[in-house]
């Protein structure tokens, strides 16, 4: 990253972050010079997240239960 | 097509994906309600960031029950439905004792949006320093970027780290770099970039 020279990143993961984090530097410096293009690739991959999300495998009260929000009724 | 940033707004022009449509409807619905600021992972993504989401984090000022069940109503005969299973009565008291409530299209879990009252101050603050991003015809209100970029760092997954360093690299040049620090400093978190 363009930061403090010598100075070390330390995350949470074992992943190659300093790689990711070129990669997305890369990305936005496309994005700046060619948005049309950039952006164009961006909503079709985001469609495509949707249109796979159309086959969710939960139903609603799963959903939530995944997420740790499935309010408990409290007893009367 | 692109990104202009401006004084104190962001304007982009560009296509616009089914998330955004979904986004677009349901600030349509809330903000005729209440003050709304989207804080989280849509603002990278309408921002360019390329990637998924299945949910889209609002948060609203408190309104009252009558307010709140006149939005709840509206979203319900407007193609909306609420992944909770309590009714509108119900999902305000999930509101007032700080849940948040998911509302998505009908029949669909993903994309949801996710709304909540202000949980502590940073939410606060989104709500009240919010910037308007006009995409389009439209407008949506996203939290301030300083902020933002704080925020992710705070929360420190791998994912959130990426989303904090493309708000910086794309902003990089117009941020307010003590008020990043100063949000930094506040969340106990450091700004490696």
């Amino acid at each position: 990253m363009g930061t403090q020279k010598g100075s070390k990143l330390r995350f949470r993961s074992n992943r190659d972050m300093e790689e990711r984090l070129a990669f997305i530097r890369l990305y936005v410096k496309r994005l700046k010079e060619n948005p049309d293009k950039v952006f164009r690739q961006q909503v079709r991959l985001v469609n495509s997240f949707l249109k796979a999300a159309k086959n969710f495998p939960l139903t609603k009260g799963e959903y939530l239960r995944l997420k740790g929000e499935l309010k408990v009724k409290k007893k009367a | 097509m692109g990104i202009e940033i401006g004084e104190g707004k962001i304007i982009i022009s560009r296509e616009l994906s089914d998330l955004d449509h979904f986004v677009l409807d349901a600030v349509k619905l809330i903000e005729k309600y209440t003050r709304y600021v989207i804080v989280s992972g849509y603002i990278t993504i309408l921002l360019g960031r390329s990637r998924g989401t299945e949910d889209v984090d609002f948060v609203i000022e408190p309104l009252h029950r009558g307010e709140f069940e006149w939005l709840c109503g509206e979203a319900l005969v407007g193609g909306f439905e609420f992944l909770n299973p309590e009714d509108c009565g119900g999902l305000y008291e999930m509101l007032q004792e700080k849940m948040g409530i998911r509302m998505a299209r009908r029949g669909e879990i993903i994309p949801n949006a996710e709304i909540k009252f202000p949980k502590d101050t940073f939410h606060e603050e989104a709500l009240k320093k919010r910037i308007p991003v006009v995409l389009n015809d439209d407008e949506i209100y996203i939290s301030p970027i300083e902020l933002q970029i704080a925020y992710k760092l705070y929360l420190g997954s791998d994912k959130d780290v990426e989303d904090a360093f493309f708000l910086y690299e794309l902003f990089k040049k117009n941020l307010d770099r003590r008020l990043l620090d100063g949000y930094a400093k506040r969340l106990k978190v450091e700004v490696p970039f």
